[in-house]
């Protein structure tokens, strides 16, 4: 379903974008380094991160970002050119992303919690020219870069890379970035085997940062503690970018621990909380996670897998201050393209809300032809959010954008109301905390091992997590395999949380009537079996 | 089809390393015989940290005992967790009003 006509929707105008009229805000600021230069001239005193490494004024962060865009540029890096980095939250990869936005770079996130080999074709991919990463993740990283083909000297430990030079802030004598640009790129796992690298764009960060300053009002005082990962788009979209135009302050947290990220909470008087769903519970097994104590924290936002309705009514008991969203958005949207406000979760339970201002939803067949009201079918989702592409994969690209129309993936439908609720993933996603593992990318790496024949991966029900993930595979003709040497061999070659829970060696996966591996039918089989013996239990 | 063997129910369920090997190797649908005293959890269970959060609440639950945070932080081995469950169900008996 359309939404309503574009002159109905207050503050948005029609931009061109991705081949297509799309709605915009005409009053937002274009870029992060336009944001950054704001907040040096309306902010400049106020601390903009407490991190690890210490606590900068907006003004320290725009000198430590000059400083270190001129240290990038002196290693002999040009605009376009990829700089990847492997590092914790903290305060060198806030820098790195807006130094390398400053200096028209490309920063390359890779995940932490990857294997070396997952890194190499990152920079191999990428075609990154230089790698920075933190000193647990270096030895891993040098490994990636001699296979990735990058010289050894290209590869370095962090150190002061980022930190160690301040220079003055030189504001707009040096030129602002198109808004159009792309300054980032972030490996999202592949429906083909090989993660795609989705673009990063200034006009998508800053249209989704200003949906969040706008849709959670937020306010200069507010504070808000970063748990997800730098390396992806929400801690720097939802949180960095937001403080930065209302003049608040981002917390970095490399590691949640419960008890410790609770008292942190308390201590920094943090007012604003972005969360995947699998941490509510775990906060709420303190009992100090509670009103009147934490009074202070006022936002309570999430995304990325459906939230319980018992733990929202276990927020609504501790912490009846909490105004609660649910985002709904992808790596291609930059975070959200709808959120469901706090005041709906009651009236409409299971959606993630409406589209944003700013964005549009269709629900299509197979054929790509729009379904009648409430029916389902495929979300498709249009706006200036979305990305301009996969770096270096034209395929990719014109196979998931049409006309500015991004294919989800995702199975949805849309009431009559505008409000969506999300039905299932189409491209056979699994979410375990708020990780995605694509099960064909699993595969491809399991049938990869000399003695497996078959793979089928999927996901089931996990009562934290939301999804745990489960193989079915088919030992290669006079060849034995066991559960243990299928986890050993994707432990070495994908992160933590991919490497299948549930293992089951067969000597035939079971197939649908027309010969097609139903993977329902296997998660339907599979979480009986489970059910049973945790009962048993 | 070969699933894990299923842990033997028959024995005494009061025996708590009986019992521990029982809930994690539901839990974690793995072999029992695979939880040795020195199987680190992540390199040799493959326990990512979302299991092992929810595996100290199935303990906690299983068990009736509180697993002390800071304790659990230093949990690195299956012969660590059965240590520390049995420090506590020890305490839990040895307590006013066991």
């Amino acid at each position: 379903m359309l939404n309503p006509d574009p002159d109905l929707t207050p503050g948005v105008v029609l931009e061109p974008w991705l081949g297509g009229q799309v709605r915009c805000y005409p009053d937002r600021v274009r870029t992060i380094v336009e944001a950054l230069d704001r907040a040096v001239r309306q902010f400049p005193d106020t601390v903009a991160l407490e991190t690890p490494e210490g606590d900068v004024t907006y003004a320290e962060m725009a000198d430590l970002v000059e400083g270190a865009a001129e240290r990038l540029t002196e290693e002999g890096l040009a605009p376009g050119d990829r700089v990847a980095v492997c590092l914790r939250n903290g305060l060198d990869i806030v820098v790195a992303i807006w130094a390398a936005a400053r200096a028209g770079l490309v920063f390359v996130g890779l995940s932490t919690r990857l294997a070396p080999t997952q890194w190499a074709y990152m920079l191999s991919h990428s075609g990154a020219s230089l790698a920075l990463g933190g000193a647990e993740f270096i030895d891993g990283l040098r490994a990636a870069g001699a296979e990735a083909g990058l010289p050894a000297d290209r590869v370095r430990e962090v150190g002061d890379h980022l930190t160690g030079r301040r220079r003055p802030w030189k504001g707009d004598a040096v030129a602002f970035p198109d808004e159009d640009r792309t300054y980032g790129v972030i490996y999202t796992s592949g429906t083909t085997g090989r993660p795609k690298a989705s673009q990063v764009v200034h006009r998508g960060t800053m249209h989704s940062a200003t949906a969040y300053v706008r849709t959670l009002a937020l306010t200069p005082g507010d504070r808000t503690a970063i748990v997800f990962p730098l390396y992806y788009v929400t801690g720097h979209v939802a949180q960095v970018t937001p403080m930065m135009l209302v003049g608040g302050t981002s917390v970095t947290v490399a590691e949640v621990v419960p008890r410790e990220f609770v008292r942190l909470i308390g201590e920094r008087r943090i007012t604003y909380l972005m969360v995947v769903p699998s941490i509510w519970p775990l906060l709420l097994r303190d009992p100090a996670f509670r009103w009147p104590d934490l009074a202070h924290v006022e936002i309570g936002a999430f995304g990325g897998s459906p939230v319980p309705i018992s733990t929202v009514a276990a927020l609504r008991g501790r912490m009846p201050q909490l105004r609660l969203y649910d985002a709904y958005g992808l790596t291609e949207t930059h975070s959200p393209a709808t959120i469901l406000l706090d005041s709906e979760f009651r009236r409409k339970p299971g959606s993630v809300g409406r589209p944003l201002p700013c964005a549009e939803t269709r629900v299509v067949d197979d054929d790509g032809h729009d379904v009648p009201v409430g029916q389902p079918g495929e979300l498709w989702l249009r706006g200036p959010m979305v990305t301009s592409g996969y770096y270096g994969d034209p395929a990719a690209t014109a196979a998931a954008i049409t006309d500015g129309w991004l294919h989800t993936g995702d199975y949805a439908r849309v009431d009559d109301e505008g409000y969506v609720f999300i039905l299932d993933r189409k491209k056979d996603m699994i979410t375990r905390g708020g990780h995605k593992i694509y099960s064909v990318e699993l595969e491809y790496l399991l049938v990869s091992h000399p003695d497996i024949a078959e793979a089928a991966v999927f996901g089931v029900a996990d009562r934290l997590a939301f999804e745990s993930v489960a193989a079915y595979v088919v030992p290669a003709a006079g060849r034995r395999v066991d559960n243990t040497d299928v986890q050993a061999w994707v432990a070495g070659r994908m992160a933590d949380y991919a490497v299948p829970r549930h293992v089951r060696v067969v000597e035939a996966i079971p197939r649908n009537r027309t010969g097609k591996i139903d993977k329902r039918a296997l998660r339907e089989t599979m979480e009986l079996e489970l059910n049973s013996a945790r009962t048993r239990r | 089809m070969t699933a894990p063997t299923q842990p033997d129910t028959t024995q005494e369920d009061s025996d708590p390393d009986v019992r521990l090997r029982q809930v994690v190797a539901t839990h974690l649908d793995l072999d029992p015989g695979r939880l040795l005293p020195g199987a680190r959890l992540g390199d040799d269970l493959c326990v990512d940290s979302l299991d092992a959060v929810e595996l100290v609440m199935i303990l906690e639950e299983a068990f009736g005992i509180a697993l002390p945070e800071c304790a659990v932080a230093e949990v690195r081995t299956y012969g660590d967790i059965a240590t520390l469950v049995r420090e506590q169900v020890v305490g839990r008996s040895d307590g006013p009003g066991a």
